[in-house]
């Protein structure tokens, strides 16, 4: 990957090391794919979605960020 | 409805699919209790839903491409912006594109496939650079079919390069000449500057501190043919309307044409 910026690389790179590695999970909605960061047992954060009809995307609903009520399943 | 892989895991989340967020137009007091939480999760406010013909697309900070920066960035992920294109290329309801930068660069790939995305739109497009459109941002910034740059916003032109890395062999400096020939040659096809002075803006010493490279303000731009005009958010509008404007005209033609 070649970053192309005006900023400084160890400015931009600050900290790379040090991310904590997040546990994403894969949820599927209908015919959607969210990944999604757990935050609570019922809660979780939506960080990306993938879906194959274009106007999710445009959807509020499934932006990035938005909070959606999961359910934990005992099985 | 489908589960996600592993079906041992106890935390295991099931998402209802009909409503994964509560609807704000339904209840007027959750609706009020979302935006307090929008305000204080992601410092933004959900914007009353109008119907627009123009599609705004903003691309501020780095462009994110294959890696996560560190949180210290304010990123633009081009996985977000890819798909939204698409639904703007593909809803009827859209009649133009405005893109608005105000970005430091950021990866190649994803900056010039952005680029590209916008330069294929079928749709009328209109950029405005406002602070600054640098690096990467230059490509982007040319993409559309008409550019704007604020009278006091900046562009800086300058190379590739691979800090960190030395250089050792001449396949490597090879490699990072292609890289820079992608862009440069995407911000010739789009725009009226000339190559000798595009890369004798990139090459120029003595005017970054710790680059090489020019630093282009608002009129310069203009000058050097990077962007077509100087203008603001009024000026990127008018010329918005007016290109949907014409294609309107001109698919009244075309079914004028077909009557006849």
């Amino acid at each position: 990957m070649i970053h192309y910026t005006i900023l400084p690389d160890e400015l931009v790179w600050q900290g790379y090391n040090q991310m904590e590695k997040k546990a994403y999970k894969e949820v599927h909605v209908a015919h959607m794919t969210m990944i999604v960061e757990q935050i609570s047992e019922t809660e979780a954060q939506i960080v990306r979605l993938i879906s194959p009809n274009p106007h999710d995307y445009m959807n509020p609903k499934y932006f990035p960020g938005t909070k959606i009520a999961v359910e934990p399943i005992f099985d | 409805m489908a589960i996600s892989h592993n079906q041992t895991d106890p935390t295991e989340p099931k998402v209802e699919p009909e409503t994964p967020a509560e609807d704000p137009n339904k209840n007027p007091a959750s609706a009020k209790a979302a935006t307090t939480e929008m305000i204080r999760q992601l410092g933004q406010t959900n914007a009353p839903t109008l119907e627009s013909n123009i599609y705004c697309l903003t691309i501020i900070g780095q462009i994110e491409g294959h890696i996560q920066l560190p949180p210290q960035n304010k990123t633009t992920k081009y996985e977000h912006i890819i798909p939204q294109l698409v639904a703007a290329e593909q809803n009827p309801k859209v009649e133009g594109v405005l893109v608005i930068l105000n970005t430091v660069g950021g990866d190649v790939e994803a900056g010039l496939a952005i680029a590209e995305m916008i330069a294929s739109l079928s749709k009328p497009t209109v950029a405005i650079v406002l602070g600054g459109g640098h690096s990467i941002g230059v490509p982007i910034a040319v993409a559309a079919d008409y550019s704007f740059i604020a009278e006091t916003a900046t562009m800086t032109i300058h190379p590739i390069r691979l800090t960190g890395l030395v250089i050792g062999v001449p396949q490597t400096f090879e490699y990072l000449d292609k890289m820079q020939d992608r862009v440069i040659s995407f911000i010739i096809r789009h725009s009226n500057v000339k190559e000798e002075k595009l890369k004798e803006l990139m090459f120029k010493t003595g005017e970054l501190t710790r680059d090489i490279g020019t630093n282009v303000i608002g009129a310069d731009a203009v000058k050097y043919g990077i962007i077509d005009a100087i203008g603001g958010l009024g000026d990127a509008m008018k010329e918005l309307n007016r290109r949907i404007e014409g294609e309107r005209k001109k698919q009244e033609g075309i079914l004028k044409g077909m009557v006849q």
